[in-house]
């Protein structure tokens, strides 16, 4: 039988992010990706660690986060980050506008833009009572994004 | 007369060093400026716009990470001084921050300078 993936849960707090980025490099360590994208891995962990802690559980009860990797194949890494907060799908948002001028621009709401610029892949599933949100990650995927 | 500030949140990975020459203000960040430090480094623009400067340089060469909270900060700021008849110039992007800027578009949003003497020459 073949050993689970790695796994961790935390609290769901910003003061966790810190465990969640170190755990995803982890994964990125068993990957091989090159350290040069190590940032674009965390960049892609906080936006959606955050995204989790500020609106999944709403209700004020103490949340968790469960992160997931594995390594379909070298070079390639995929983390798995779950809640049992609201059912939220964040590839139903709409892309933002990105006007060239600072007047028209919003602010915030860059977050999951980042992150899907940033992976390979990305994908939402309602599992019960939880959200699980996987993405993959690759050099390429990193090395590419906005290019 | 030059006037210089420290501010080492240590915990949080982030240092902004301000130096004031005349009318202009370097902001200098150091580190990563993430979900939990994004707050300090508006926070420290805030308070030389209240103090009147209306023109701030941030100097990014040794920032080496944002994530979109410090995007955030960076277009509140910006906006702020834009009310005020001032301006926001960016200096000396590298690496995951440059790109991050190009991905979005802020990089067309903000006047953008090779490095901080570029930018003062600018004003």
């Amino acid at each position: 039988m073949p050993d689970a993936n790695p796994s961790l849960s935390l609290a769901a707090d910003l003061a966790s992010l810190e465990s969640a980025t170190e755990f995803a490099r982890s994964g990125a360590v068993a990957a091989g990706l090159p350290e040069e994208c190590w940032c674009h891995l965390d960049l892609v962990v906080e936006e959606i660690f955050v995204n989790v802690v500020r609106y999944a559980y709403r209700s004020g009860t103490a949340g968790v986060v469960e992160l997931t990797y594995c390594v379909p194949k070298p070079g390639l890494l995929s983390v798995e980050i779950a809640d049992q907060g609201a059912e939220y799908n964040p590839l139903t948002l709409r892309e933002p506008n990105l006007p060239g001028s600072l007047k028209e621009r919003s602010v915030g709401g860059l977050g999951v833009f980042l992150v899907r610029q940033l992976t390979e892949s990305l994908d939402y599933r309602r599992d019960g009572e939880w959200n699980r949100l996987r993405f993959g990650i690759s050099a390429a995927s990193a090395a590419s994004a906005g290019r | 007369m030059t006037v210089q500030a420290r501010l080492n949140d240590a915990e949080n990975c982030v240092t902004i060093e301000s130096t004031q020459n005349g009318a202009n203000v370097v902001l200098k960040v150091i580190g990563r400026m993430d979900a939990g430090n994004a707050q300090a480094f508006e926070d420290a623009c805030k308070a030389w716009v209240s103090q009147g400067s209306r023109n701030l340089i941030i100097d990014m060469s040794e920032l080496a990470y944002v994530s979109s909270m410090g995007l955030r900060a960076f277009v509140v700021i910006g906006k702020l001084l834009q009310e005020k008849g001032g301006t926001l110039r960016l200096s000396a992007l590298t690496g995951l921050v440059k790109q991050v800027f190009e991905i979005t578009r802020l990089s067309n949003a903000f006047p953008i300078h090779d490095s901080v003497d570029a930018a003062l020459a600018d004003v």
